[in-house]
């Protein structure tokens, strides 16, 4: 299967290609008029902007976050993002070490909040 | 459209943005996408209907019916794919409905004239028509892939693609559309050699 046929005869000479080109844009006048003079409404441009004000507000929280859970202060007066929480000391002290509270730490814990 | 044609337009500006601006009514990027599209638009329509004239209404039809749809493109960069099936179907409802418009043997004659002289002219046309009854000893899936590949350029894959048949298939109707083609115009045309 090596031999083309010669085809080129069918296809739209520069002459006529220029024509039809000139036809297909004459009859798209008035469509491609419509589509310049349609008002955009105000909720099409804001939903234009949806994405990127979304993208950017993700980048923001990420950020947000990321400070709140590496910027825990000096050591000893605070632990970041539990103090920002407002997880009880003791609490925050089970929760880092995965175990849960003795009785014994039930009772000094309470102790130690009782005014 | 040849995919020598193609390069002449390749530009950093891509079919998607092209339709989007396009759906904005911007009428310099609509005749970007028609002069990019065209031949490839005229090739399948000829496959088709068999009929350069019949052929060219259908493609003036088919690019009016895209501009008025351009909301349904999804895939901006998809716009050719679109566009031909398109030009296909617009090309089967003439056919069906034998709704064709037969011209007059001087209309054709006119609109085909190529700046050439009336000699050359005149050869061409009577190539073109006999291709054309060449053609329509074809069957419609024939015509389709001797045009996108003879004419357009198509690879087997690509037009496999389009048409959503094997490529091994597409090898099949190739050579049997040829071997017609040649059983039927004989010595007026030259065949080329090419890798195929």
């Amino acid at each position: 299967m090596a031999e083309h046929v010669d085809l080129t005869a069918l296809r739209l000479d520069d002459v006529g290609r220029e024509r039809l080109v000139a036809s297909i844009l004459e009859r798209a006048e008035g469509e491609l008029a419509r589509r310049g003079a349609v008002d955009v409404s105000p909720m099409i441009i804001l939903s234009r902007w949806m994405r990127p004000a979304l993208a950017a507000a993700a980048v923001l929280a990420a950020v947000c976050v990321s400070v709140l859970a590496v910027d825990r202060g000096p050591a000893g007066i605070g632990t970041g993002l539990a103090d920002a929480l407002a997880v009880p000391q003791p609490a925050y002290a089970w929760l880092v070490g995965e175990r849960g509270p003795t009785v014994a730490d039930v009772l000094v814990a309470m102790e130690t909040e009782a005014p | 459209m040849s995919r020598s044609r193609i390069s002449e337009y390749v530009t950093p500006e891509s079919d998607a943005r092209l339709v989007d601006r396009a759906r904005e009514g911007d009428r310099a990027a609509f005749e970007k996408l028609v002069r990019r599209h065209i031949d490839a638009a005229h090739t399948v329509a000829l496959a088709e209907l068999a009929d350069a004239r019949d052929a060219e209404d259908a493609v003036q039809d088919s690019f009016i019916t895209a501009l008025e749809r351009l909301e349904d493109c999804r895939d901006g960069a998809s716009f050719g794919a679109w566009l031909r099936q398109i030009v296909r179907n617009r090309a089967r409802s003439v056919r069906r409905r034998e709704q064709i418009r037969r011209t007059e043997a001087l209309d054709v004659a006119a609109s085909a004239s190529s700046g050439d002289s009336p000699y050359r002219d005149l050869e061409r046309i009577r190539l073109r028509q006999r291709l054309e009854a060449a053609l329509g000893e074809l069957t419609g899936v024939q015509r389709t892939v001797v045009l996108m590949h003879d004419l357009e350029g198509y690879r087997h894959r690509e037009i496999a693609v389009e048409l959503g048949i094997p490529e091994g298939t597409v090898r099949s109707h190739l050579f049997f559309a040829r071997r017609t083609l040649r059983e039927r115009l004989g010595d007026s045309i030259q065949p080329e050699q090419t890798d195929g």
